[in-house]
């Protein structure tokens, strides 16, 4: 059914999938796939220019929260459907990789659909950023950069982020020198409610004050 | 060309040579689904509901050819499936409002939905961003949101036109069809040939105004559906004798027409959407001026003499056109003619300056050469003396030829004249007795034609005097003008009041001026006008251009309208006495030249009929060879403008009655055809099959 020569787009190996690193999040993989398909399509047929753009949209979704209970599933079709009937190798590449994601590493989709967890911590929707209580020193590099103003703390504070207003940009992460700020998962580090002065804050100290009150 | 035997679903089915799947199984009146696809397309394979199973492997039927001993198989539950999900896409960034849009009920997309029994369902929406680029355009509308890419409009373009202005363009990541630099039609030079508008299959290209204008405007608006593309084509290409052929295949007096034509399909043009309409009676008068082989009179041939025969009354356009397709059918033909000369208005109704008359009477004398009789200073006072007399059928055709007067004080006198004595009396060579002064009294065509022959006998002042404000005067911009041009005074908004005599001599018209006026029913004139503005127009001659009417009297015997016209049975020729009929302005009060001719026709046919014949008028006395589909472009298109019509100097126009109009130049009428958007190309466009089409069958 090949009637497109569009291939000129080099897609992430299948390597990065079959080697199962760590810090490599395969829906967020799938996704940049997606996109990237999306966007080289030349329009000359349904299944590149729209298959790509739903596939996009679906994972979108299922990277922030919106994923709906039978995406995968649908994702799981629609790529068959495309690898069946589409016009070019490009599209064809695509979805072959975004089903081998799927398909080798469907628990950690299912994580993300169900769960709202990414054991990557890729997906910025599904991580918290923090500062470590014990490795602040205040220096207050991270106040300066975030774009949100979502971090409180004058100079010799303990830092703290608030959730809320945190994009994860991760431009704090880089500013610290100390490594104090990192991205969470499912298991938050225990903070101060509000800054206090560095070397005051335990975890056992939290955990006293909070039986306290 | 070979056969090939192939099966599908079970059926044996023979496809041609190089056939696809497609459209062998369409052909054989199986549908396959499919949307992309266009009989007059190459295969694009962009829709993918064309699906079939081919030796258990899924093929697009557009793309595959078909070969002998094929098995197909067009129904599955996973082909059902691979459409369906299709469908979904395509449907995903397509709106919902069907009904708002325009192509509703008209839509394959909506077709496809519903046999495909499509719903929105399971996929997310994605809104598109690109829909909006060049979707300003004049003639061609573009809702682009409700584009779904299927390239159709890209290859009409290409492939049936050779413009090839639309494209599959992406920005920011987004595909969509365009143009290329996202220019407008207009500065990307598109034809406007609409053939993008004839293969979308959705509401994302529409002419404007689709619902209401038919495909060829010009040709619906011609009174007679003379092919005005054809000949307009054939003028551009030289084929002047072809084009006058396809002229005369609607209306006997080409050259009359080219002259005076009031060109209502003019007034229709698609053209004058993008600056103005092509000038197309200039385009047919230098063609008729140019037949030189006179193909028409080999091609035209009468048929076998019938032994019927039939008295026209009249021999204006109406009659005359009447005489020539019954003598066509095989009937003999006789006209009577009240007047010296024949023609009617054509001879002494409308001026000569404006109509040659050298011009009428070549023409009136190839329709004598082709059998029809005209016996002149005849007149018909009753049909009793025609029917039976040994006369099978009569047509009453003496139109309009008695000038109204309406009888303000003083009207009887005798300075007193309606305008078309005056025309009648100058076409006859005879000198109206005319003062020095003359004040017309109206302000349509019929006024300026006896104003601007006054000017011409040498009446020092010569005055025109309506009830419409400037601008809004029912005679054409260019009559207008050019009496202005000649000396006419106009005077705009005036109602008469009397008309003033001192003794014998007239010495003016009494008006006053019109702050609003109406006509209510039964055409009475509702006038509000300024009290204390009453003035005097000196003139010691005064001429009534106020319309019409006919000279039937009960003695014709067929009965009367309570106006004096011939009374019709509705949408018929038939009067209230059987074998006579009536047509053109004895029928329906002054009408257009062009109008005339074709009563004169519909006449005919009714006639031929109730002579025992079929009724049948049409010919085809030319070739009806394709047109050329692949215009390609033609740089600057939309901005050709349109050559003015040539006329002689003032000076010259002013020195008697020598015809004031001249015909373009081979050049002009070439550079004037080239300006057609030749909408008629859309009909060699086919119509792709639907499963609707299926069911019928």
């Amino acid at each position: 059914m090949k009637t497109c020569e569009k291939d000129k787009t080099t897609f992430p190996p299948a390597s990065d999938i079959l080697e199962k690193k760590d810090d490599l999040c395969p829906v967020d993989w799938a996704l940049k796939i997606a996109d990237l398909a999306s966007a080289e399509s030349c329009g000359k047929c349904l299944m590149c220019r729209e298959g790509s753009l739903q596939i996009r949209t679906i994972l979108t979704d299922l990277v922030s929260g919106r994923g709906e209970s039978d995406d995968l599933e649908l994702i799981a079709d629609l790529c068959s459907v495309i690898n069946e009937t589409a016009s070019c190798d490009q599209i064809r590449d695509a979805v072959s990789l975004i089903e081998l994601s799927l398909n080798s590493c469907r628990e950690e989709w299912e994580s993300h659909l169900r769960r709202k967890r990414c054991a990557a911590l890729q997906c910025a929707a599904y991580v918290t950023i923090a500062v470590s209580p014990e490795t602040c020193q205040g220096c207050g590099a991270c106040v300066e950069v975030c774009p949100e103003n979502a971090l409180a703390g004058g100079e010799g504070l303990i830092h703290i982020i608030d959730s809320g207003k945190c994009t994860r940009c991760l431009a704090c992460i880089d500013a610290c020198s100390f490594e104090a700020i990192a991205k969470y998962g499912a298991v938050l580090p225990k903070v101060p409610a509000e800054p206090v002065p560095v070397g005051t804050f335990t975890v056992e100290t939290g955990r006293r004050r909070r039986r306290r009150g | 060309m070979k056969e090939i035997k192939l099966e599908i679903d079970g059926i044996e089915v023979s496809a041609r040579e190089g056939q696809s799947v497609l459209n062998a199984a369409l052909d054989a009146g199986i549908f396959i689904p499919n949307i992309c696809s266009h009989p007059d397309l190459s295969p694009q394979g962009e829709c993918k509901l064309c699906v079939v199973e081919l030796r258990g492997e899924t093929v697009l039927s557009c793309r595959t050819e078909a070969a002998e001993g094929m098995k197909v198989v067009t129904k599955s539950e996973h082909l059902a499936h691979l459409r369906n999900t299709a469908m979904e896409l395509m449907l995903a960034s397509h709106p919902h409002d069907c009904t708002s849009c325009r192509s509703y009920l008209n839509c394959e997309l909506q077709s496809m939905m519903q046999y495909l029994e499509s719903v929105h369902a399971r996929l997310r929406s994605v809104p598109k961003k690109n829909i909006k680029w060049n979707t300003n355009n004049p003639i061609i509308l573009r809702e682009m949101e409700r584009c779904i890419q299927c390239g159709r409009c890209v290859r009409a373009c290409r492939e049936l036109r050779d413009v090839g202005i639309l494209e599959y363009r992406v920005l920011d990541g987004e595909s969509y069809i365009g143009t290329a630099e996202n220019k407008t039609l207009t500065e990307a030079d598109c034809r406007f040939c609409g053939a993008c508008v004839a293969v979308c299959p959705t509401g994302a290209l529409q002419m404007d105004e689709e619902t209401t204008y038919p495909v060829v405007p010009c040709r619906a608006a011609c009174p007679a559906e003379v092919d005005i593309p054809r000949y307009v084509r054939l003028t551009k290409e030289g084929r002047y004798s072809e084009a006058t052929t396809v002229i005369r295949e609607k209306v006997p007096f080409p050259l009359a027409l080219g002259h005076v034509c009031n060109h209502v399909c003019e007034t229709e043009c698609r053209r004058k959407e993008l600056n103005e309409a092509v000038s197309i009676r200039e385009i047919k008068l230098f063609a008729a001026q140019n037949d030189r082989a006179e193909i028409w009179k080999t091609n035209h041939k009468n048929k076998p003499a019938t032994g019927r025969k039939v008295a026209i009354a009249g021999s204006g356009a109406c009659g005359l056109t009447a005489a020539y397709y019954l003598s066509a059918k095989g009937h003999e033909v006789k006209v009577f003619e009240r007047l010296p000369v024949a023609g009617g208005m054509m001879s002494t109704g409308i001026p000569e300056y404006r109509l040659p008359r050298d011009v009428v009477e070549s023409e009136i004398s190839a329709l004598r050469e082709n059998g029809v009789e005209i016996e002149t200073s005849s007149s018909v006072e009753s049909v009793e003396d025609l029917l039976g007399k040994p006369y099978d059928a009569v047509l009453l055709a003496v139109g309009a030829s008695v000038g109204k007067k309406i009888p303000f004080p003083g009207a009887d006198h005798p300075s007193v004249f309606a305008a078309l004595d005056i025309l009648r009396s100058v076409s006859l060579g005879e000198t109206p007795p005319l003062g020095k002064s003359v004040t017309v009294l109206g302000g349509g065509n019929v006024a300026f034609d006896a104003a601007r022959v006054c000017t011409r006998l040498g009446v020092e002042k010569v005055n025109l005097v309506c009830l419409e404000p400037e601008g809004a005067m029912l005679a054409d911009d260019e009559e207008i003008q050019q009496g202005q041009e000649e000396g006419i005074t106009i005077f705009n908004s005036k109602s008469t009041l009397s008309l003033e005599a001192d003794g014998d001599a007239l010495m003016g018209v009494k008006v006053i001026d019109v702050l609003e006026f109406s006509f209510g029913p039964g055409g009475k004139l509702n006038l509000t006008t300024k009290p204390g503005s009453e003035q005097i127009i000196p003139s010691d001659t005064v001429v009534f251009a106020v319309g019409q009417k006919t000279d039937l009297s009960e003695a014709m015997g067929v009965d009367l309208t309570p106006f004096g016209f011939a009374a019709v049975r509705e949408g018929s020729c038939a009067t209230s006495r059987e074998g006579v009929f009536a047509a053109g302005d004895t029928v329906t009060g002054t009408r257009l030249l062009i109008e005339a001719m074709a009563a004169g026709r519909k006449a005919a046919s009714e006639m031929d009929i109730f002579l025992g014949g079929d009724g049948n008028i049409e010919e085809i006395l030319t070739s009806r060879d394709t047109p050329e589909g692949k215009i390609g472009i033609n740089e600057g298109f939309a901005g050709l403008e349109r050559n003015p019509v040539n006329f002689i100097d003032l000076d010259e126009r002013l020195k008697g009655f020598t015809g004031i109009h001249c015909a373009y130049t081979a050049d002009q009428a070439k550079s004037e055809a080239e300006r057609c958007l030749q909408c008629d190309l859309r009909s060699c466009i086919s119509k792709n099959k639907t499963w609707t089409d299926f069911i019928k069958q």
